[in-house]
């Protein structure tokens, strides 16, 4: 009984428009020429899968994913290292860390944007006092991409440093002191201890990621809607403007559903991997 | 060996520096930013401003539009965050101490499947269904939907923490009469309260900072903090003053939160991602 009325909101508020996006994705329907959705159509997917630009957002996502992950996993892994301890400081420090997780991707971005500045932003400035000519971050299509990257990891590195950290405070001191005895270097045991024993807690944050990084929306819009030209323009923006802009209703919710699909088949190859890791410490 | 243990912590503590100032230096940046004098704010290589200008600030809170989008927000992120964590305390309690194991399964696999499609797929359903029902543009849509994105992660965090609770107490209520309710609402709550303010800060958070389903439903009147900031790049032209002062009353209060309350914080977070 006490399942009931959430599961009910959840019904009717998720499972309805899930469906509904299902069923709109084989109708024919644009909303500027009709107000009612039209016939039942294939087209849509056929036209998704046919479309260049569609593609090329799936490639902008796919590359933007890929590289802010990897780094994020690396760096948030270090950085959990470097803050093993409990003193008072190192837990200060930690609070600080993970303050980017807690202010929107709206505001991360424009910050970005003025970080990013070509002429006054502070990190070109940086450049130049070391001598290195700062590109043109947000105009160049090759640059604007790295900065919604590092803008991105910025504010996201801070999850995958907690559940390194989470995963790390539960390794038995006892383990790394036998090795140390036993001669071990810092980064011996590094590679032997910490980076085998955290294999769940990098699976778990690829999951998570993958998904979040993929469908990344806010900060992009804040940051470069998409440009300069259509450099940045992921895939969320791509069906966003798509729906919502020109009101391809059944075509937008025909792409949603391929890169969804897509999505939950690397999904469900990590989530095959992460129950072989835990197998194989039980 | 000290002495090899010496060099690492010096270089440690150097990188943790250099780390907490990657966080804090934009940040501080933002806020130089919104103070900074008109005159300094374009195409100047100036970082510090050269006086406190509070005019930016004045302005948010002199004028009617931007305090409706603060009590938008307001009204939205509390009234969502309260069902929520209701609601989803509640199915949480049940799924687990039910006892059709194969009940339980489905449902979970159902709140898991929800927890990640991206949002992305329901945004033009919403906006339609939202069309229909004449809801577009008003604060209820986004308290709906806020509310039916945020119960799945909340049951399934609720529901780790409630397996924490021994199931001695509440057989104990039970034989001496009370009611599945009352055992619920009296006993197992104020046990997981910490648990339920820790999902309830999670649930703030996203909900005060949701930008995509907040920015495709509202228009005018159910304008939330989000969205404004977004749109002071957008339609107005570059008001960056404006927009830098806007972003620091919508992140200030977010950072009290984490402060205050850090202990709570990550342990949803991180029984959030293990768990689901």
């Amino acid at each position: 009984m006490l399942v009931l009325p959430a599961l009910l909101v959840i019904l009717f508020t998720q499972a309805y428009p899930f469906v509904y996006s299902l069923v709109l994705s084989f109708r024919q329907w644009t909303l500027s020429e009709s107000d009612v959705p039209l016939g039942f159509t294939f087209g849509n997917y056929k036209q998704a899968i046919t479309n260049m630009n569609f593609w090329y957002s799936c490639r902008v996502s796919i590359l933007f994913m890929f590289k802010t992950i990897i780094i994020e996993l690396i760096l948030g892994f270090f950085i959990a290292y470097l803050f093993i301890g409990s003193s008072r400081a190192i837990k200060v420090a930690r609070t600080v860390v993970l303050i980017p997780m807690a202010i929107a991707p709206v505001v991360s971005g424009n910050m970005w944007r003025i970080l990013f500045d070509t002429k006054s932003g502070i990190i070109n400035l940086m450049l130049q006092a070391v001598g290195i000519p700062g590109p043109n971050w947000l105009g160049d299509p090759t640059w604007a991409v790295n900065a919604i990257v590092i803008a991105s990891i910025w504010q996201y590195v801070s999850f995958s440093f907690l559940i390194y950290t989470a995963y790390m405070t539960s390794i038995p001191n006892t383990l790394v002191e036998a090795a140390q005895i036993d001669g071990a270097t810092r980064w011996g045991i590094i590679k032997h201890i910490y980076i085998p024993m955290t294999m769940q807690a990098t699976l778990l944050i690829l999951i998570f990621r993958i998904v979040d990084a993929f469908f990344i929306f806010d900060q992009v819009y804040t940051l470069t809607s998409g440009g300069p030209g259509t450099a940045t323009q992921v895939i969320s923006l791509y069906i966003y403007n798509e729906g919502l802009t020109y009101f391809h209703i059944g075509y937008s919710a025909a792409c949603s559903w391929v890169v969804m699909i897509f999505v939950f088949i690397i999904c469900g190859f990590i989530l095959k991997l992460k129950d072989k890791v835990a197998d194989s410490y039980n | 060996m000290g002495k090899k243990v010496s060099v690492y912590s010096v270089v440690r503590i150097i990188l943790i520096c250099l780390v907490v100032a990657c966080v804090v230096v934009p940040l501080c940046i933002l806020f130089f930013e919104s103070v900074k004098p008109d005159t300094e704010l374009y195409n100047n290589p100036r970082i510090l401003p050269s006086k406190f200008n509070w005019k930016n600030y004045q302005a948010i809170f002199s004028n009617a539009a931007n305090l409706s989008y603060l009590k938008n927000s307001l009204i939205v992120t509390i009234v969502s965050t309260f069902v929520t964590v209701i609601l989803g305390s509640m199915a949480a309690y049940g799924l687990s101490r039910l006892r059709f194991g194969k009940m339980v399964v489905l449902i979970t696999g159902i709140i898991v499947l929800v927890r990640f499609y991206p949002k992305i797929v329901i945004v033009l359903p919403y906006f339609i269904l939202m069309r229909h029902l004449h809801l577009l543009d008003t604060l209820f849509a986004l308290i709906i939907t806020h509310t039916s994105i945020y119960l799945p992660l909340t049951v399934l965090l609720m529901t780790t923490f409630y397996q924490e609770v021994p199931k001695e107490i509440e057989e104990a209520s039970r034989i001496d009469g009370a009611s599945v309710y009352a055992t619920f609402f009296k006993i197992v709550m104020p046990i997981t309260i910490s648990g339920m303010a820790a999902t309830a800060i999670l649930t703030a958070l996203s909900s005060w900072n949701e930008f995509l389903l907040a920015s495709s439903l509202s228009s005018m009147r159910a304008k939330t903090i989000p969205i404004a900031i977004a749109s002071f790049v957008t339609d107005k032209g570059m008001d960056w003053g404006g927009m830098a002062a806007f972003s620091m009353v919508a992140v200030i209060p977010m950072i009290i939160v984490v402060f205050c309350t850090q202990k709570l914080l990550i342990r949803g977070l991180t029984a959030g991602a293990v768990k689901g």
